[in-house]
Order: C-alpha cells, then sequence, then structure tokens
C-alpha cells in the first residue's frame, strides 16, 4: 500500500506542477480527477471489500510424510475481489515453532499451501492481519477472520531396534480360576483330594479309568508398562512416539493390556492410560499430539515401577527391558 | 474460461482500443487540424480493434504479430508514396501550428494534404498495445507511456488542447488505471470490473466536465503567483504568458454555418453580452464566412489567407486620431470578440482570425474594442496593398450549379452592379417569417428561398443578398453578430434574439460595407428578429436598411442603468440562471443515488445482522418476513413446512434448531434467485434499489 499512496502522491505532485505552469483547462481538470480518484476507488470498491470473506480447509489427521495442503478461498460478491493480504501463521503445536507465510489472494481466488509433515504432532493455522484493499490499493478494511484451523500428524509405527524379548506374549499363560466355577478355558487334570465332585469329568473317567477334573482357568494379568519420555527434538520425539505406536499395536494385537506412562509436560505429573485395544490406542494419541514439549521435564526412564511385571521404556536410542 | 468472460473480454478489449487509438489519434488531428476523413479514420480504428482484439486472444501471440507486421511492412511498402506525402503532411501541419506559436520556427513539409491513410495507420500499435493490455495480463504502464507523447505534444500550446479526445482519452486511462490491480490478477475479472466501472467512470466525468466546464475556465490567480513563485525559486525564465498561436486560427464551431439545419426560430431569450459604446452603433459584429457549398456557410481556407502575407490585418480598415470605445461584458468566455464597425484596433488580448474575426484567445468576458464612425472626419480607410485581388478571388465564389440559375434570376429581377439595388430587390423578393420550415432535401438553400418559398428571416436574405452580389460581380460575404441599438454610453443588455445575419460587400478603395436586406418584421415591430440556432449562438436578423448605418426600428429589450452591476444580477433572467439550477438538480441527483444507495447497504446489511445474531426464533421470523415479501414479489405460494417452522417460532417456547433456520435460509435464498432469473430488468431495479427485497 505504501507503494500504491507513493505512486499516487508522485502522481499528484506532478499533476499540481503541472497545473501550475499549465494555463489550459486540462490541468485543472486533471488534478480535479486525481483528487477524487482515491474517493471514487474506495466507493466503489467498497462494496467488494465489506464483501470479502475467507476460508480455510485443512483435514484432520494425516499421517507423518504424507502431502499436506492448506486450501484456502477468497471470496467476495459479484463484483471481482479487490487485493487481500494477509498473514499465515502455521504452528506446529508441540514444538511451538511459528513459520509465517504472507498471502496474497491469487488468480481465481482458490490456492493451496503446502505444509511440512516431516514431524508428528498438531498444526495449527490461523490468518492474522487481513486487509482488503480497494481497486487502486489505497486504503484497505480489515478482512473478516476466518476459524483457526488444525491438522494431527500421526507418527507412523516404527519397530523398536533392537526389538525387545516379546516371546513371553506369545503364548497365553493361565492360571486356576480361585474359587473354580464355570470358565471358557479350563485344563484337565487328576483328581486331587480336595476337590470338588462337581468338578470331575465324568465322562472322560470312566473312558480312561482314571479320575480326571476339570479346572477352570483364567488368563495371569501381569502389570505390562510401556513408558517413555516426551521431551527431545522434535527427530527423538517421532521416533520415540513411532514405537510408542507399534509396540502398543503389538501388545494390542496379541491380547496383552498394558499401561502407557509418561510424564505430561503440562503438569510435569505422571500420566497413564491403560490400553486394551487399538481404538484406546487412537484415543491416547491426540492427546499426546497436542502438548506443549517442555525440555525441563525429568525423565522416567530410571523410575522403578514395583508392581509391573514387565516393563519397556521406549527412546529414541536404545531400549532395553527392565 | 467461459464463453461469457471470453465475450466480455473482447468486447472491451474492442472498446477501449477505439477510445484510446481513436481518441489518441484525434488529439494529434484536432489540435493540429490535420486534414483526415474523420471517418475513414473511425472505420480503420474500428476494424483494426476487431481484429487485433480477436488476435491477441491467440495462444501463439507470435503468430498474428508477425503477420500483423509483414502486412504493415508490405501495405507500408506498397502504399509508401502516398504515406511519405502524408506524413509531410501531417508534419506541415504540426510544424504549421508550432511556428504560429514560436515565431523562430519554420513550417516544412506539404500543406493541404489529405492524411487519413497516415492516421489510420497511427491507430494501429496504439490499439495493439491496448488490446493486449487489455486481453493479456498486461499492465497498463505501456499504454500510459504510448499516450504521454501525444498528450505532450498536443498540449503545449494552450489554445489548441482538444478537449473532447483528451477526455476520452483520459477516461479510457482511468479506467486502465483503476482496474490495473485486477487486470493484471485474472484478465477476465478485469474486464468485468470495468464494465461495471463504465457507468460510474462516465459519471464522474460528465460530473467533472459539467462541474467545471471548460468554456468558463478561468486560471487562479494564486496559482499564476504559485507559477511566478516557484520559476523565481528555481529561477526558471519562461515566457510570461502561455504558449498560444500568435497567429489565431479558426474556431471550429465558427468555421461553417450549416444551413440545412435551419427551422423555425424559438424565441430563448438567454442573455449573451451586454455593451456600452460611446456613439449609438448599429451591429456588433461577429463573425463572416466567404464560402457557400452544399447549403452551407464556411470559412474561406486560412492557408489561402495565410500564403498573402498581407501587411496588415484587413479586419482594421479603418484608422484615426480619436477613436470611440465600446466595453463589452459576455455571459460566458465566447470564442470571438463581438466588435462594433469599424474596428481601430484588436479587442483587449484578441487576435484577427484571417480577415473575419477577431478571436478571444483568453477566453475573456470583459474586454473594450475601439472603432472609427465613418462619418468621423478624422477616419480614413486603409487596405492592405494585395488585399483587393484577394477579395475579388476568394469572394466572388458561387457554386457552378447555382451560376446560371442565380444569373437567370438576377435578370428575372433586374438586378445591377449596385448593392443598394440589390438589397432593395432582395428585401421585395420575399416574406420575413420566423416559422420558415426547414429548407427541403434535396434543394439549394438560396434558389430555394428565391424561387420557391420566398419566405424567410435574416439568414435566407443575407445569403441570397450575397449570392446576387456575386453573381452581379460585387464581392461579397455572410457576416452573424448582433443587431443593437441603445443610446451612446448606456449599457445595454443583447440577448439571443438579438442574434442576426447581415451581409458584407467589398467596394474597391473603401473595404467592406455592411449590407442588410432583411424586411422588418411586421407581426412584431419593437422587437428585433432573431436568428436561427446554428452552429455557433448568433445567427441574426433584423430590419435594417443597407449602408453602414442604416435606420432601425427597433429599440433594445433591456437596458442596463448601472454599469457596475454584474450581467446575472442587472438581467434577473431565469435563463441566466439556468446552469446553475441544472447544476443543483445534477448534484442533488447524484446525491439522491448515493442516498438510495446507502438506504439499501444500511437496510440489507441490517437485515443480515437480524437473520444471523439473536435468539434463533427471533432470527426464524426474521427469515420468515423476508420470505413472506420474496414470495409476494415472486407471487408463489409458501410451503406448509415453512409455514409451520414460522408458527413453531412464533408461538412455541422450544427454540427452533438450526437445521430449521438453515431451511427457512435456504427458501429464502431460493426465491432470490428465482426473483433474479424470472423479474425484467426494471422490476428487479425496483426490488433491489427501493423495496430492497436483495
Amino acid at each position: 500500500m505504501i507503494k500504491n499512496w507513493i505512486l499516487y502522491l508522485s502522481a499528484l505532485v506532478g499533476v499540481c506542477i503541472f497545473h501550475v505552469f499549465y494555463f489550459g483547462w486540462y490541468s485543472w481538470f486533471l488534478l480535479v480527477l486525481f483528487l477524487c480518484l482515491p474517493p471514487f476507488s474506495f466507493l466503489v470498491s467498497f462494496l467488494p471489500m465489506s464483501k470479502a470473506r475467507l476460508q480455510m480447509e485443512l483435514p484432520q489427521q494425516c499421517s507423518s510424510g504424507d502431502a499436506l495442503y492448506l486450501s484456502l478461498q477468497a471470496s467476495g460478491n459479484f463484483l471481482p475481489l479487490p487485493r487481500c493480504r494477509f498473514r499465515l501463521t502455521v504452528t506446529s503445536k508441540m514444538t511451538g515453532r511459528e513459520t509465517v507465510l504472507p498471502q496474497v489472494v491469487p488468480n481465481g481466488g482458490r490456492w493451496y499451501i503446502s505444509l511440512d509433515t516431516t514431524h508428528c504432532g498438531t498444526v495449527i493455522c490461523r490468518v492474522d492481519k487481513g486487509r482488503v484493499y480497494d481497486y487502486l490499493g489505497l486504503f484497505w478494511l480489515p478482512l473478516r477472520q476466518p476459524e483457526v484451523v488444525s491438522c494431527m500428524i500421526y507418527p507412523i509405527p516404527a519397530q523398536p531396534k533392537p526389538l525387545p524379548n516379546l516371546s513371553h506374549f506369545l503364548v497365553r499363560r493361565r492360571k486356576p480360576k480361585p474359587g473354580g466355577g464355570f470358565s471358557e478355558e479350563h485344563e484337565m487334570r487328576d483328581y486331587h483330594p480336595g476337590d470338588r465332585l462337581r468338578d470331575i469329568h465324568w465322562k472322560l473317567s470312566v473312558k480312561t479309568d482314571r479320575t480326571i477334573v476339570r479346572e477352570a482357568q483364567e488368563p495371569i494379568r501381569e502389570r505390562t508398562l510401556l513408558t517413555f519420555d516426551l521431551k527431545g527434538t522434535p527427530e527423538q520425539i517421532d521416533l520415540t512416539l513411532a514405537r510408542l505406536c507399534w509396540m502398543s499395536d503389538w501388545l494390542s494385537r496379541h491380547e496383552t493390556p498394558h499401561q502407557i506412562i509418561w510424564i505430561d509436560p503440562t503438569d510435569c505429573q505422571l500420566a497413564m492410560e491403560t490400553i486394551e485395544s487399538e481404538a484406546q490406542l487412537l484415543q491416547l494419541l491426540p492427546r499426546l499430539l497436542q502438548s506443549v514439549l517442555r525440555q525441563d521435564i525429568p525423565s522416567i526412564a530410571a523410575r522403578r515401577f514395583a508392581a509391573a511385571s514387565w516393563r519397556y521404556h521406549i527412546s529414541a536410542g536404545q531400549e532395553a527391558d527392565v | 474460461m467461459q464463453k461469457k468472460q471470453v465475450l466480455s473480454v473482447y468486447l472491451l478489449s474492442v472498446l477501449l482500443s477505439v477510445m484510446v487509438a481513436l481518441s489518441g489519434v484525434l488529439c494529434v488531428q484536432d489540435c493540429f487540424d490535420i486534414p483526415c476523413d474523420l471517418t475513414t479514420v473511425f472505420a480503420a480504428c474500428t476494424a483494426f480493434s476487431l481484429l487485433i482484439a480477436a488476435c491477441v486472444r491467440i495462444k501463439r501471440i507470435w503468430i498474428p504479430f508477425l503477420l500483423t507486421v509483414a502486412l504493415c511492412a508490405a501495405a507500408g511498402y506498397y502504399f509508401r508514396e502516398a504515406l511519405w506525402l502524408q506524413l509531410n503532411g501531417a508534419l506541415y501541419a504540426i510544424t504549421h501550428s508550432f511556428s504560429l506559436a514560436f515565431s523562430q520556427l519554420q513550417p516544412i513539409g506539404t500543406p493541404n494534404v489529405d492524411c487519413t491513410l497516415l492516421l489510420s495507420c497511427l491507430t494501429l500499435p496504439l490499439v495493439w498495445i491496448c488490446a493486449w493490455t487489455v486481453s493479456r495480463e498486461g499492465s497498463c504502464v505501456p499504454i500510459l507511456f504510448c499516450c504521454v507523447p501525444i498528450l505532450i505534444v498536443c498540449l503545449i500550446i494552450v489554445d489548441f488542447a482538444p478537449i473532447f479526445w483528451l477526455v476520452v482519452l483520459t477516461a479510457a486511462l482511468f479506467l486502465l488505471v483503476i482496474t490495473n490491480h485486477v487486470r493484471e490478477r485474472n484478465p477476465a475479472e478485469g474486464s468485468v470490473l470495468a464494465w461495471w466501472l463504465f457507468l460510474p467512470t462516465a459519471i464522474l466525468f460528465f460530473a467533472l466536465t459539467f462541474l467545471w466546464p471548460p468554456a468558463a475556465y478561468v486560471r487562479e490567480e494564486r496559482m499564476e503567483t504559485l507559477r511566478l513563485q516557484a520559476e523565481k525559486t528555481l529561477q526558471i525564465v519562461s515566457s510570461e504568458e502561455p504558449i498560444t498561436a500568435s497567429i489565431s486560427r479558426w474556431n471550429r464551431s465558427l468555421k461553417k454555418v450549416d444551413l440545412r439545419k435551419l427551422g423555425p426560430k424559438v424565441m430563448t431569450g438567454t442573455p449573451v453580452l451586454e455593451y456600452r459604446a460611446s456613439t449609438q452603433i448599429p451591429y456588433l459584429r461577429g463573425v463572416a464566412l466567404g464560402i457557400y457549398d452544399d447549403n452551407s456557410w464556411s470559412a474561406v481556407s486560412s492557408d489561402l489567407y495565410a500564403a498573402q502575407k498581407f501587411a496588415q490585418e484587413p479586419l482594421l480598415q479603418m484608422q484615426g486620431a480619436n477613436t470611440e470605445t465600446a466595453e463589452i461584458r459576455t455571459v460566458t468566455p465566447l470564442p470571438m470578440l463581438y466588435t462594433p464597425y469599424f474596428a481601430a484596433g484588436v479587442p483587449t488580448d484578441g487576435s484577427c482570425v484571417d480577415d473575419a474575426y477577431f478571436q478571444n484567445s483568453r477566453e475573456h468576458t470583459q474586454y473594450t474594442a475601439s472603432y472609427l464612425p465613418t462619418q468621423r472626419a478624422d477616419a480614413s480607410r486603409i487596405l492592405p496593398h494585395g488585399y483587393t485581388e484577394y477579395v475579388y478571388a476568394q469572394y466572388l465564389q458561387i457554386p457552378d450549379p447555382l451560376r446560371q440559375p442565380l444569373q437567370e434570376l438576377a435578370e428575372a429581377m433586374n438586378l445591377t452592379p449596385d448593392a443598394a439595388s440589390v438589397a432593395a430587390a432582395v428585401r421585395s423578393h420575399g416574406t420575413y417569417n420566423l416559422n420558415t420550415p426547414a429548407v427541403p432535401r434535396g434543394e439549394d438553400f438560396v434558389l430555394y428561398f428565391l424561387q420557391e418559398s420566398r419566405e424567410g428571416y435574416c439568414v435566407h436574405f443575407a445569403s441570397a443578398t450575397v449570392m446576387l452580389l456575386r453573381t452581379m460581380g460585387i464581392p461579397a460575404r455572410y457576416v452573424t453578430g448582433y443587431a443593437v441599438k441603445s443610446a451612446a454610453d448606456e449599457w445595454s443588455l443583447v440577448t439571443d434574439d438579438d442574434a442576426h445575419a447581415w451581409a458584407e460587400y467589398f467596394v474597391d478603395g473603401i473595404g467592406w460595407c455592411p449590407l442588410d436586406a432583411t424586411p422588418a418584421d411586421l407581426s412584431n415591430p419593437t422587437t428585433i428578429t432573431p436568428a436561427p440556432d446554428a452552429e455557433q449562438p448568433s445567427e441574426p436578423d433584423s430590419p435594417y436598411d443597407e449602408t453602414p448605418f442604416p435606420e432601425q426600428n427597433q429599440q433594445p429589450e433591456t437596458s442596463l442603468p448601472e454599469p457596475e452591476q454584474s450581467i446575472s444580477v442587472s438581467t434577473g433572467s431565469t435563463a441566466a440562471a439556468m446552469p446553475a439550477v441544472l447544476q443543483i438538480c445534477f448534484l442533488l441527483a447524484v446525491v439522491l443515488v448515493i442516498a438510495i444507495l446507502l438506504r439499501r447497504i444500511i437496510i440489507l446489511w441490517l437485515l443480515r445482522r437480524r437473520c444471523q445474531v439473536g435468539h434463533p426464533n427471533r432470527r426464524m421470523l426474521t427469515w420468515w418476513r423476508w420470505l413472506v415479501r420474496l414470495s409476494k414479489a415472486n407471487g408463489t405460494a409458501i410451503e406448509e413446512e415453512l409455514i409451520c417452522l414460522a408458527e413453531k417460532a412464533r408461538f412455541s417456547q422450544h427454540s427452533v434448531t438450526e437445521e430449521e433456520l438453515q431451511q427457512m435460509e435456504k427458501a429464502v435464498l431460493q426465491q432470490i434467485s428465482a426473483l433474479k432469473a424470472s423479474a425484467p430488468l426494471l422490476k428487479r431495479m425496483g426490488y433491489t434499489l427501493f423495496s430492497v427485497l436483495y
């Protein structure tokens, strides 16, 4: 706008000089015309300026590394849209990193901006300092700000290297159900004194000529823990979350309920989520991806969890069973 | 791009190209009076625009460009001699005009060459650049740069500025500049915007030229002071006065009187000027025209006059020791200075245009003219050497088809080579009638008057007198001005009704003498008979006797006892106040239009706000009321479901949902679309501006 004003004022000064030195009517006419130019431009532009709108569209989620485009559309009324300028701020909520992209509405009023999805987290797009100019570019009105849009960039699960020993999760271990009773899972064994008569499997005992008892079983519920530190560089966070996803997903698929424990950067307190299925992991991820990272939180790696039968601390480096 | 958009861009490209190219070229033509056939130039420019606007739409632009260049080169080679000659002709016209303003310059080139081909060719580059600017993503800077030299060349000599074409050119450039940003982004949108801005631009330009008309422009004193200060500060040595042509040239509006347009005359009584002379004078002389052809009076060629290089001005044919003076004040600046017979000097800041009239170069509204009545003993006539031969060469012209009939008429009327007898014969030949209809098509104005109608007013009698005088071998010419009569040293008002036409005949050794053959208007003996309204304000009439100062039987309609009073004050005429009234009416109309538009904007804004903000039920009812108005305008019934929604919003204690609101809004939008599609333009304007339905 400053450039336009400089141009206009230069032209006006030129016309004034022309009027001072030229004796004819035309110089006066030009002078009046130049003086009328800004208000005329503002008047004819006012309607499209006041009707100018900006809309932003962004997918709610995507995976890390995927192509992500922010769609912007400027619209007005029946008159062509005057020049619009605004500042698009793309913020990574996790790292707090802001990228400011000055934008001018291009031909057609619809355009796309490619966003970086290298790191997982939440990307927030916001429009600031939106201005819609008159046709000469001398005056401006504030452009109505569109709603803030955001997208969560999910990590792609990655197998931890080296892979921890997960063999004991491959076999389902059971124990006799305390108090007996009915269970889908049961085991046959020889009669021991003290067993209840109703537990004897009579048919099988007759066939085998031994007294066989049917003992109700239930899975052994051990406390499996996955811990990780939500801090570090974006690359470390990416790797940590990717491995966490892989581990949690693997355990869920192997019917191993587990708990994920980390120190929430928001309040520096231990946070814990029990995961029994993939859906629960997906519910947890937004919370993690929207966290605002802090580098001053303590590490959870050295903390002892005595009640845990199996704990695995996930980090961007080498992991080890605890 | 849609077909509609393509058409829009194409048409705009053609229109703006024609405007820019034609006004640019005609600026030069009009400014320097380059001889050409305007119709051909216009046709060529339009054809170029149509063709080139289509060519620049082609993606591979270099093909039509090279073709055009090749064609131009071929045409240039084929017409090289004609173009060279016309280039010389145009050069002569331009340098001749500059030589009038700058004495050290000499005209170069060939005079009197028709430059139609050259000017038509000059429109080509302008059309190319303009079409490119509009149709492609081009900035308006090239076209501005192309027009700057044209403007500079045309504006150097102040009184040559071709106002009309300058305004047209400025309007086209204005439109290009204001749509520049949008057009650079998208030519189609730029063209849409330019179409929308056409009317506002036209209104703006019309308003500016209406509020500050070129004819009434008077340079402000402070600008002059500022200029002097600036020159003093910057130590610039410049002329104190604007650069104007030292030898004045014909004003276009005065150069020709088309007699075919003359019909019954209506008296308007519009004040034109007031004057005070130290003696009683019969006429205020305006312009003399010498060529009668094709039912029109036109000026003798300036080049023929300039070629004579008379030592003194033939208009100043009297000299004497004690001159009389006449003070004249006009309502608006007129192109000529009206003076009494016989001028002893050039009026204030005036200049002689050939031997025809005094030009008002500085657009004065008040000036003084000195004259010498022939009765004065010390008055003597002077004629420049060679002027008599010039007069006999130029002012005996009779169109060939008229020569024989006029000869027969002269014989039938028993005319002798005596000016007084010719005037008497013409006077008695016809009847004075202000309601004389226009001459029938195909008839000659003079012959029809003398042979058929035998009725007319001053123009008829004056034209017939001139032609009969020429038939009798007496040089004569047609003169326009005002017939006046007031006592000496008294201010007198002259209105348009006093306009008159008469003849001047040439007497060897004496010069031009007025000769009035118009008979008295018997029906209205106290009123000076007016002239018809031709291209100039005065074509006049009056029942005077011939010879320099005939007997007069009329009195001026109004006299002004207080010379200090301005014309508008002293007359008190409503006609004088007309421009002011018109200006006020125009301003009121503009204010009204703005008020209507503002009202619409405010109403719509409030309506939409009430539809979007507040309790849902209230919003629903606002939508509903809008829908009812739209349905009435469309003449359609509202759906039962929507009626239920409105009743729910009104009577139920429950709030309507957002979906229900959207349903009502959708119905409103549908009704608006239907109204836009079905209603005729005028109704739509009414619905939009007055009913504010959408």
